[in-house]
């Protein structure tokens, strides 16, 4: 997979997210303000790497974090946890 | 003993590394890319001994106008030392989805703030047509 195909994989798993919050707006009321997504992935274990980075990283901002992570069941796409320091 | 009075050159040195960022110069600057569209990018930076600007953080950002506001849609900040993407999911524009993937992880903030500013250019109106289709109320 060439380096703009990996990107543009990864573009389209935020916006799937962005989507499925916009679509479904009691997940996003249900969650604390001011809060950032940090987005994993079912497949791409890299990547899960460096986002776990990013919570840390954030959360040493101050800011309030939660984990979504991609799931294979189509009903419930997506899996969320609050993370906490 | 050593002369408590004397310093060496190490705490100076971890001294500079402490400086604060509030204390450093910044810029700020604009890309129009069209009457709607509009990249701001921050940078702050110290200068080194031959005058040439050292980038120590970058934000850069990706504005869209909407019946005459402008909305921050993205952004991208090299806050904690590597360069990463908020998507901003409303028109709220404090919560948002952020990550690293698809972006450019070896360089400095020169490189990454470049690597940014190119990256809106060439992905913009994809950028756009995406937060507008999930926020289709936006204009009424």
């Amino acid at each position: 997979m060439s380096k703009t195909q990996q990107a543009n994989k990864n573009i389209v798993l935020t916006e799937k997210l962005a989507m499925f919050l916009t679509e479904n707006p009691q997940v996003d009321e249900e969650m604390p303000d001011n809060v950032s997504y940090v987005t994993f992935s079912a497949k791409d274990k890299n990547l899960n790497e460096l986002n776990a980075k990013l919570i840390e990283s954030l959360l040493h901002e101050g800011k309030q974090v939660v984990r979504a992570e991609e799931t294979k069941d189509k009903s419930n796409p997506w899996k969320f946890s609050i993370v906490s320091v | 003993m050593k002369n408590p009075k004397r310093r060496t050159g190490k705490l100076y040195k971890n001294k500079s590394k402490s400086e604060s960022l509030d204390l450093l110069p910044t810029i700020t600057n604009e890309i129009l890319l069209s009457e709607e569209d509009r990249i701001t990018y921050v940078y702050v930076y110290n200068l080194s001994k031959n005058k040439k600007r050292n980038i120590k953080q970058t934000h850069i950002s990706y504005e869209i106008k909407v019946l005459n506001k402008w909305y921050t849609i993205l952004r991208y900040d090299s806050a904690h030392g590597y360069l990463h993407r908020h998507t901003i999911i409303t028109t709220n524009p404090n919560n948002d989805i952020v990550n690293t993937d698809g972006i450019k992880k070896r360089g400095d903030h020169h490189k990454w703030m470049t690597w940014a500013i190119n990256d809106i250019k060439r992905n913009f109106f994809h950028y756009r047509s995406s937060f507008l289709k999930r926020n289709k109320d936006i204009d009424r």
